[in-house]
Formats: structure tokens, sequence, C-alpha cells
């Protein structure tokens, strides 16, 4: 999904392909292009920023969800790369805006029945300038 | 290929029913709309039925109740649109001459809470992304952010099919909701509150239908026509997250709203009365804009405005829709048509649309993995 970065809370560049032939990228990586059936893909590494498209805050957990709510789930349009939809974490979710820069960044989601952590790719605020 | 008429619809009561099996909802439902038809069971040349979450081979189980006759029982499945997608088969035997009669079942037994979507353990069940109410919402969120709609107008989506359901014995719920409850009740995904959010249910709707050259000898005397049908998976768009989000996507709705026209020789103008996926309230706006039924950025206004009640110029979801008449997943289709055969034979009662004069009916039905559009003609 990402190269792991040295410890939580880092930047994190999704890996993913893009179809040579109508240049269309995706998240996670395709075997065959959605948008014009071509198998032909180069994997890549996408920006690690972006910007909200629209979120919601979720207030009520889930089946299987192991993030307590109320948490926000955001669609962020990577640059120049594809839309994304993760958890927003590190910010108040009821202040979030469409049309706020986030960065994405590996953070932890549980640790699982061994006591290791989980990590995953979530969206943070950016930061000023 | 030919003619094809509806005969004959009916419903078992949609609601919770802890005691009784899917062979006591179905066997009811199917008994109601042969009855409906005056078509007996041993005229029935073949059956497609919708259903999501029972067993193995669940249809004959359930169809057999009304006699071993060895027609062929075919299972459908599309998430939430597998008995609109049950009718379409069933229509295009007919059609295309290989049965004379068909009937088509949909039925669901249903746990509280909300649904799984995907019982595979993915990144995205594990962080809560995989919440339909949240797709749903996300949309709507947009949405406000782009055209001048508040919270409000997605509410009122529930208080005007709760109305409708007040007058539908078969609905789950028959009770009034006002604004300020529907505004007041707990949140689930912002702007969506629980009384936004179709319920769980158990219930089985049956639909019979036939040939036109062959009606004659049945005693139905009225019908409707199957005038236009579409049906798609999904087709990609490049805003698409890759997650191919076939439910709320309106591109694809008019792209297949349009083939469902084109093939019923009318235009969105035409339609008299609607039933649309309102799986959570925000639905019903975006799919009368995806229809054509109103202008891009207009459906919320046209909600709050009235216009989609059963008194206004385009009334939609006439019974209570999944809000309010309930949400039993593979039934929910084959219910819609049931509601528009009444609208189109002037038998809705007191949720009646123009005076009894709806000559034209649409469906929209949407499930995980596709959308289906039907129109009929009385």
């Amino acid at each position: 999904m990402f190269a792991l970065p040295e410890r939580v809370d880092m930047p994190v560049r999704l890996r993913g392909n893009r179809c040579r032939a109508c240049g269309q990228p995706f998240f996670p990586a395709r075997h065959y292009c959605a948008a014009c059936t071509s198998g032909d893909m180069e994997d890549t590494e996408f920006a690690d920023a972006g910007k909200i498209e629209t979120f919601t805050v979720v207030r009520q957990q889930p089946p299987g969800g192991a993030i307590a709510p109320p948490y926000a789930i955001v669609r962020v349009k990577l640059d120049n790369g594809p839309t994304v939809q993760t958890v927003a974490t590190n910010c108040d979710p009821e202040k979030l805006k469409i049309g706020d820069r986030v960065q994405l960044i590996a953070h932890r989601v549980l640790e699982d029945e061994s006591g290791a952590t989980v990590v995953s790719f979530m969206a943070q605020p950016a930061k000023q300038g | 290929m030919r003619e094809v008429v509806v005969l004959g619809a009916g419903l078992h009561r949609f609601g919770r029913f802890p005691d009784k099996s899917l062979q006591d909802l179905g066997r009811e439902a199917i008994k109601n709309a042969l009855d409906d038809s005056g078509v007996p069971f041993k005229d029935i040349e073949v059956a497609y039925v919708g259903r999501v979450l029972a067993g193995m081979g669940a249809g004959l189980s359930v169809v057999s109740e009304m006699g071993q006759t060895g027609i062929p029982v075919i299972n459908i499945e599309m998430a939430c649109g597998s008995s609109t997608s049950a009718f379409r088969e069933a229509y295009l035997s007919v059609a295309n001459g290989v049965y004379d009669t068909a009937l088509v079942v949909g039925f669901e037994k249903m746990q509280r809470g909300m649904l799984q979507i995907s019982e595979q353990a993915s990144y995205q069940t594990v962080m809560g992304l995989a919440v339909m109410p949240a797709a749903y919402a996300l949309q709507a969120q947009r949405y406000m952010a782009d055209h001048e709609a508040t919270p409000e107008m997605f509410a009122q989506v529930s208080v005007k099919s709760h109305r409708n359901g007040a007058l539908n014995p078969y609905a789950q719920y028959q009770k009034d909701v006002t604004l300020d409850e529907v505004m007041a009740s707990r949140m689930i995904a912002d702007p969506i509150t629980l009384l936004q959010c179709s319920p769980t249910t158990d219930g089985a709707a049956a639909v019979v239908i036939c040939a036109k050259e062959k009606a004659a000898q049945y005693s139905a005397a009225r019908s409707m026509t199957v005038a236009g049908w579409a049906t798609g998976s999904g087709k990609f768009e490049s805003h698409d997250d890759g997650e191919g989000d076939a439910e709320t996507n309106t591109g694809e709705v008019t792209r297949l709203a349009n083939q469902a026209y084109a093939r019923a020789g009318i235009g969105p103008e035409d339609v008299d009365v609607t039933q649309v996926h309102d799986a959570f309230s925000p639905g019903e706006v975006f799919t009368i804009e995806g229809l054509g039924l109103v202008k891009a950025g207009a459906g919320a206004r046209a909600v709050w405005e009235g216009r989609t009640e059963i008194t206004g110029d385009i009334p939609v979801n006439t019974d209570g829709g999944l809000l309010s008449r309930g949400h039993p997943i593979g039934a929910t289709g084959a219910a819609m048509v049931t509601e528009i055969f009444r609208q189109l034979t002037g038998e809705a009662g007191p949720r009646q649309v123009k005076g009894g004069d709806a000559k034209v009916g649409l469906i929209h039905n949407a499930g995980i993995g596709g959308v289906n559009i039907l129109v009929f003609k009385r």
C-alpha cells in the first residue's frame, strides 16, 4: 500500500499504478484499467498531499470497524493522482471544510492479537504555508 | 420482441416478523400476486427470485411451497436491486417468446443494525470506511457546498416518505414524523440522521407477468405494459475513487435512464409517478436529478417545495419508499413494481396520484453492483 516510514505520523506516498494507454491513475493498483480496459499498467507512487473533495463525520461504529466514533471520512483528490477515501486524524472533525489541504501520514489503527501495531494511511490537515 | 404485461402483484407486509420463515413470507406474497392476476400457479412457466442473505437454493424452497410443478426457479442476486434484476430477466424471457407466463419473487429476512457490506476483512472495513450511510453523506455534503441546499431539505424526504407510508397498510412504519423529529434523531453520518436511514426489514413481494397476446384468458381486467428498461453495473468515471460507487452515481443513473426512455419512446416529462431507491434520504434528491425529472442542482428545493409529494407534479415513493415502507433488500424492487401497478391501475386508494389518471410509471432500484431502471405504461 505504501513504504512503511521510520515511525508513525510521518508522511507516506501511496503506491498504485497508472494506465499507460489513457493515463488514469488507480489506488489500489489494478491489473486492467477500469476506464479503457488496457492491461498496460505502470507502477507509481502518488503525491502525499491533496485537497478534501468532501467529508462526513461518522457517529455510529460500523460492523467490523476498529476506530471509535466520532471520526471523519474524507474523500481526498491527491495532487496529480487519484481520489482516495480515508479517515482524518490529528484534527477536530467538526472543523474540517471542503477544499482544505491535507497531508497523508502513516497512523496507528489498532493493535492485533499478538500486540503488533497495525498502521494505515490517514489524512491530517496540511501545515499552513 | 412481444409486448409483455403485468397482470398482478402482491406483498407480505414489510416489518419485523421473527416468528415467520422465508416460506411464510414468500407464500403470502405469491398467493396475493396470483390472486390479483387471476393466473393459477399451475400456469406459471418460470420463476425468477431476487434474494440476497438467504442460503443456497432459497428461491426454490419458497416457490415450491405453491406446488412442485417442476418449473425452472432462478435465483438472482444484485444486492438491493435483486428483484428488479429478477423482473428484467423474467420480462426478457417472456418478451422473447421463451415463456408465456412468469412469476417474479423477492424476499428477505434481516438482522437489526447497520448492514455489513462485505464479509472480507478489508482495510476499508477495519478503518470504518465501508459505511453505507457515509457513501450518501459524502455526496450530500458536497451537494450542499455546490448548491443552495440545507440538511432540512434532505430531512424533508423522510417526512414526506413517512406521510405516504402512513397511508400504506403494507408499510413497515405507518406513522407520520415531523421535520423536528427527523432533525433531532441521532446523527449517523453528517448530515444523515437515524430517521433518514432505511430500516432493516423482513418482507416479500411478488409480480405475475404474461405475454399480452396470452393475457385475455385470465380474469384480471386490468394490466400495465412493460415499456422500457435499462441496467448497468457502474460505468467508470474519472472522478471515481476506483471503488465503483454505482449506487450514488447520478451520471450512471442518467446514462441508464436515457436508455430506458429511448426504449419506451418517452422523455422524463412524460412520467406521472416514480419509485426511487432512497436507502438514505439524499438518494431521492440525487436520483430525481439523475432521472431528469428536475434539473441538476434543483432536487433538494423540489423536495422542499413539495413537488415529490403524492399531490405534487412529480410524485415519488408514494408507498413510503425504502425509508418508511421498509427495505428487505431482495424484496424491495418487486415492491416498487407493485406500487407502480397500483398507481397505473388506479387502485392506490388514498395514495393515488393524478386523480387515477397516471399513465407512465418509472422505477429506479440500485444495489451494490448496479442500477436497474424500468418504465411502465397503463
